[in-house]
């Protein structure tokens, strides 16, 4: 899986977490970007991409993220591996 | 009425709860006090027929108040706190219609400690309102 096919599937699940149809997810990318983008919003997201990619996280991962760049090379290693 | 204690290793997928409840009317008007929804669907029975009904429908959000019980009592239990839910409502329930609850852990995260169960109320063994419910649980 690619980059630009991650970014393509990430998006909805974006603007369905933060309900806002504008969120276009980059690579550098952090919460403070989007404002809904809170402590349990976090939550919801890391279980819709969990889903929407059928992948799973540990908490170490989720902790070392700190953009959406960091969050899309760990997705593409799960799918690769 | 005590509240579930589980840890994090006894959830997984699979996992369900399920009971039955009736609304009556009592409830339903508690429920309007408390909502300010007066709407005569709910409270009239004669109005509620004259639109087709069998009797005063339930309220929608009462039949989701069972969804706080889920998160509160059962899955997470006393631990977990409601994060989200999602419901579509199918079909009217009658004020006295026996309700059945059915709800299922379908994914769980380990990172986040998140729980997405998904659920079913039914009334006369149809699907009255389905959706999803998630929750957090999180151990002293």
């Amino acid at each position: 899986m690619d980059d630009s096919e991650i970014y393509a599937r990430l998006a909805p699940v974006f603007q369905d977490v933060f309900d806002d149809d504008s969120i276009i997810p980059h690579a550098d990318m952090v919460a403070d970007d989007v404002e809904e983008w809170d402590s349990l919003s976090h939550i919801r997201l890391i279980l819709a991409l969990e889903q929407a990619f059928d992948v799973r996280f540990t908490a170490v991962e989720v902790g070392s993220m700190s953009k959406v760049g960091d969050l899309v090379r760990l997705i593409q290693a799960k799918k690769a591996g | 009425m005590e509240a579930a204690v589980l840890a994090w290793s006894d959830v997984h997928e699979g996992m369900f709860v399920e009971w039955e409840f009736t609304v009556d009317e009592s409830q339903m008007r508690q429920f309007a006090e408390l909502t300010g929804d007066y709407a005569p669907l709910h409270l009239d029975a004669e109005f509620a027929r004259s639109r087709g009904f069998a009797g005063p429908v339930v309220y929608g959000a009462l039949l989701c108040g069972q969804l706080s019980r889920l998160i509160g009592m059962h899955i997470p239990g006393r631990d977990g706190f409601f994060i989200g839910l999602t419901a579509d409502f199918r079909r009217p329930v009658i004020v006295g219609e026996t309700v059945a609850l059915r709800a299922e852990v379908i994914q769980v995260s380990e990172a986040t400690r998140a729980i997405k169960l998904k659920y079913t109320l039914r009334a006369g063994g149809k699907i009255a309102v389905s959706g999803t419910a998630e929750g957090v649980l999180r151990s002293a």
